[in-house]
Parts: C-alpha cells; structure tokens; sequence
C-alpha cells in the first residue's frame, strides 16, 4: 500500500470529530488521546477515531503516553478493513492547540496529529499538525470538518 | 526464516512506501540486518548504534512485546509477524 505523503488536508466527519472533542472534554483536566484511523490512498480520509488509555498516570495532565499493544490491535483491526493509522489527536488542558517541544521531540514523520485545547473542560479550539521528515519542525495541516 | 514485517507510517520512505516487507533470519537480529540489505538506512531507525532496540522503538513478534521475550535474540518461525511499533506519546510540556 501507498500512502498519500503529501499532507495538505485532514478530513474527519463531523460525528468522528464531536466524539473526540467528547473525549476531550470528558477527561478534562487531564489529557486525552486518540488513534485515527482512516485511508491515505487519495484524500487523507479519518474514518474512525479509537479512544485510548493515557498511560502517564503519573503526569496525566501535562502528558500523555499510548500503550502499544493498543496500537498494534487498532492497527491490525484496521489493515483487516484495508484502512491504516492515519494519526492521533490528544487534548492540552488549559494549554493552546499548538505542539509542544516534547509533543515535537516524541512526534514521528508522516502521521496526523490533532490538538485539541480544553480550556475549564471546554473545546477552545482544535488544531492538525503534522511532518514530513525526521527534521522538519511540525507545520499546520488543515482540518476539514463534515 | 521467512518472516512478514509491519511497517509503520514514518518509516514507509525507506520501503518506497510498503507497509509490509518480508524479511529471512533465525532470529529478530538476522531480521534486522537483512531488512537493512533491502531498504538502507531502516535498522538506524530500530536500533542504537551498538545494536540495542532504540528505546522509542516497539518491537512486537505476532502479540508479544519481545522486550518481554528474549529481545533481539528472540528465535523465529516460518510466517512469524514482526511489527515496529513507534512510540507515541506528547504533551503539554
């Protein structure tokens, strides 16, 4: 399979989407995340959004850390249906919808990543980001809603 | 051994965009190298210069973590699924 490298645009359908800002909103004040789940092979399409554990119990408000295991079943659920793993979306609790240093130094090339900021447990406002090579700073992908 | 490889999303460039290889070796080491012979530069990627799985980096044979297994020395068997598993984790800080 190929995959789309050129990242301009991101679609989620609006439902996809409102469960994630749920999801969000819900675990407000710590951080959320969430593997999206979709096909590359012409549009960068989101399908699915699997909500997952933050395993940073520790730091549970400022990080937020996916079990692997997690990944490889959504992953291979995913390949079974023909889709991949397009990305994640994570929420930053009273913080912006901008990537962090950490979010960059732990990012990897080629994935969609999705901010989303709660501010006292409210959507403020979502953000994609994205890059290409292993040194390149994250660049804004637009979202495409609906 | 003839193993399946999954290959995940950032390393797809060094696959010319394959998400799956196979790969031969009786061991996850020999699997390693020989994915290198194939597509340069991808066991940098995996491992540390001395060789050690890159902490960031998740290997998974079929459903176990082979952390928990005898890590690259893990044996192999005939369609064995070995997937590359990166870490994904963030943050506000």
């Amino acid at each position: 399979m190929f995959l789309n490298f050129n990242k301009n645009c991101l679609y989620i359908p609006r439902q996809v989407y409102d469960e994630m800002l749920a999801h969000a909103e819900q675990s407000y004040p710590h951080e959320c995340c969430g593997v999206l789940v979709g096909s590359a092979l012409k549009d960068r399409r989101v399908f699915s959004a699997h909500t997952v554990t933050n395993v940073n119990v520790e730091r549970a408000k400022d990080r937020y850390d996916i079990d692997p295991k997690e990944i490889l079943m959504i992953d291979r659920q995913a390949r079974a249906e023909g889709l991949d793993i397009l990305g994640f979306y994570h929420s930053h609790p009273d913080h912006p919808d901008r990537p962090s240093e950490f979010d960059r130094a732990m990012g990897q090339p080629g994935y969609s990543y999705v901010i989303i900021s709660v501010k006292s447990g409210k959507t403020a406002s979502v953000k994609c980001w994205a890059f290409d090579d292993v040194n390149d700073p994250f660049k804004e992908e637009k979202l495409k809603i609906g | 051994m003839a193993v399946k490889v999954r290959i995940p999303t950032p390393l797809r460039k060094l696959t010319n965009g394959a998400d799956e290889v196979k790969a031969d070796g009786a061991n996850i080491k020999d699997v390693l190298n020989d994915l290198e012979k194939n597509f340069p530069g991808l066991k940098e990627r995996i491992c540390e210069p001395d060789g050690a799985l890159r902490r960031f980096v998740n290997l998974y044979l079929n459903d176990e973590d082979i952390r928990f297994k005898d890590n690259l020395a893990t044996t192999l068997k005939e369609n064995d699924e070995l997937s590359i598993i990166p870490a994904i984790a963030g943050g506000v800080f």
